[in-house]
């Protein structure tokens, strides 16, 4: 759990929360929300402390949300007339995100995971306040989905509204005007993603049973489904180390916006 | 000076009767998604609706007596007190078990997270669920009240004001459910561990009291007194005198029905006394749903 949390987000921007599974993104949130209550220290939300905010602010929470008694239709009747800034748009976002509204007369029970993903997001997107708070609001979703959302979330921060979202998708960094990287230990990196990924160094595939771990930093290898990953150290050559003659394939590339969460969580989140 | 004086008076009425709105918004769309859940949950039907009218009909074959013993009148005011009596079986199983049922699996699925980031008032939170609750019960309540006629049981509109008592009475001990399941809730949030907690105070309170109330002689003779106390032992004989047709000549006819001693609580200090439980134990509901579950962080 989060022992020791501390950044600002600014309005009018899309910051996005990244970090491993179970570093405590969704207590985060919810502490933000006015869902639970920081064990220590002070939250500020839109200049208030988030008691005072809950009218000027909407609240996405993954897998909570719906009753699966409930149709669609009536999940959203529930959350509207619970907030005051409720609006009449849910039809047009689910048919944004390719939700078939017909369905909304389904009980909830019978949605799969991506439909109910989309049903707490345009129940979240239903409010006319400044600033939303999305946990994990593009988990299960399609490729495709997700870019749809990725251009309605883009469009209302150009409209001046304020988004935190939580991930541990790299492809949302693409989303975001600011990244909170998070650990165990806190946040362990802030920057735009052009400047959180500018930092990171040059990664290092291999692919074969070559021991490189001299040439990564902590001598860390990353395993994926065909390479092994490192980042090059500071005082290696990159032809040197590609340079081998024992059948090991190794490259030397920019990093990815996955490097950069390997980078940032597992590297300098332990240091 | 003195026409800002009344601004603030209008814009204080303006945000008072919006207040109102939004609390009665907020209540209606509690009361509806709890009924709506309810009502499609499987346990509601059988245990809410069914077991109560099936428990009536087990009684009326097993354990009322005959006509030929007790005379015709008699076993329909008798069956139609038995009715009564599992009737608000039927409600405390809604009010109770179904009431803590659904609000613990709320808590369980860290629904209040959300919940708790909106600017809901919790009496209307409570509310709602009342509403739910009151709605469902009284279709499990008529259900067995139906069940009864068609067996035969008598029912009678004392006096004028009955209907009153009756409905009530009603009202209040289906907010002493609710409000016990509240307080069970708060002390245990597990939504399992809830639902096998209330069912144990349904079942204990019903035979403790002798049937709700009906057949007080199974109480040791000392502790009969506890049947017009207990509330749902006071609900039912409120409930049995004012709707059947019962022998009026008080005890001596009710003892024929075996509904005493003690005397029936037919004055209005009992139905006062109804009242004192259901207000007493629904501010201290109300209470722990505002700073148990909302202010404080009911389901972590």
């Amino acid at each position: 759990m989060l022992e020791v949390v501390e950044f600002d987000a600014d309005e009018g921007e899309i910051t996005l929360l990244m970090g491993p599974n179970g570093v405590g993104k969704t207590i985060l949130l919810s502490c933000l929300a006015g869902g639970l209550r920081a064990s220590e220290g002070d939250i500020s939300v839109l200049g208030d402390h988030p008691e005072a905010t809950k009218e000027r602010l909407s609240f996405m929470l993954q897998d909570t949300m719906l009753v699966d008694e409930l149709t669609g239709r009536e999940n959203v009747a529930f959350f509207r007339d619970l907030h005051p800034r409720s609006t009449d748009g849910v039809e047009s976002v689910l048919d944004r995100l390719d939700f078939e509204v017909d369905a909304l007369g389904q009980e909830v029970r019978d949605y799969s995971g991506g439909m109910k993903r989309k049903l707490e997001l345009a129940i979240s997107l239903n409010v006319d306040a400044p600033l939303f708070l999305l946990d994990e609001p593009t988990a299960a979703l399609d490729m495709t989905t997700v870019e749809t959302l990725h251009s309605l979330l883009a469009a209302r921060r150009d409209a001046g509204e304020t988004i935190i979202l939580s991930s541990h998708l790299p492809g949302d960094a693409d989303l975001a005007d600011r990244i909170v990287v998070l650990t165990e230990d806190g946040v362990s990196a802030v920057g735009s993603p052009e400047d959180l990924l500018a930092e990171v160094p040059p990664v290092v595939l291999v692919e074969g049973p070559g021991d490189v771990s001299e040439s990564v930093r902590d001598g860390r290898l990353f395993e994926g489904e065909i390479h092994r990953r490192g980042f090059l150290r500071a005082d290696r050559d990159p032809e040197a180390v590609t340079d081998n003659t024992d059948g090991t394939a190794i490259q030397v590339r920019d990093p990815s916006y996955t490097d950069m969460f390997n980078y940032y969580v597992h590297l300098r989140g332990n240091q | 000076m003195a026409q800002r004086t009344t601004r603030d008076q209008t814009e204080s009425n303006t945000a008072t009767a919006g207040t109102g709105v939004r609390w009665t918004k907020q209540t209606k769309a509690f009361a509806l998604r709890n009924l709506r859940a309810m009502l499609r949950t499987k346990a509601t039907i059988i245990w809410g609706f069914g077991f109560p009218a099936f428990w009536y009909i087990l009684t009326s074959l097993f354990f009322l007596p005959d006509a030929g013993d007790v005379g015709a009148a008699t076993l329909a005011d008798t069956k139609g007190a038995t009715a009564v009596s599992l009737g608000l079986f039927g409600v405390l199983t809604v009010t109770l078990v179904a009431f803590a049922s659904g609000l613990g699996e709320d808590l369980t699925a860290k629904r209040y997270r959300k919940l708790r980031s909106l600017p809901v008032a919790p009496s209307a939170d409570f509310a709602g669920r009342y509403l739910a609750g009151v709605a469902v019960a009284a279709v499990s309540y008529a259900l067995v009240l139906a069940v009864g006629w068609v067996d035969g049981a008598s029912y009678t509109l004392r006096q004028p004001s009955s209907v009153l008592v009756v409905v009530g009475s009603f009202l209040l001990f289906a907010l002493v459910g609710t409000s016990v399941a509240v307080l069970v809730i708060w002390l245990v949030e597990d939504a399992e561990i809830v639902v096998g907690i209330t069912n144990a105070i349904l079942l204990v309170s019903y035979f403790l009291t002798g049937y709700n109330g009906l057949v007080p002689g199974l109480l040791p003779g000392d502790s009969r007194w506890l049947v017009n106390v207990a509330p749902n032992s006071l609900a039912a004989r409120l409930q049995a005198w004012h709707l059947t047709d019962l022998p009026k000549t008080v005890p001596a006819g009710t003892r024929e029905a075996g509904l005493s001693p003690p005397s029936l609580p037919v004055s209005p200090a009992f139905v006062t006394l109804l009242a004192a439980w259901a207000v007493v134990l629904g501010v201290a509901a109300a209470v722990l749903m505002d700073r148990a579950v909302y202010s404080g962080e009911g389901g972590e």
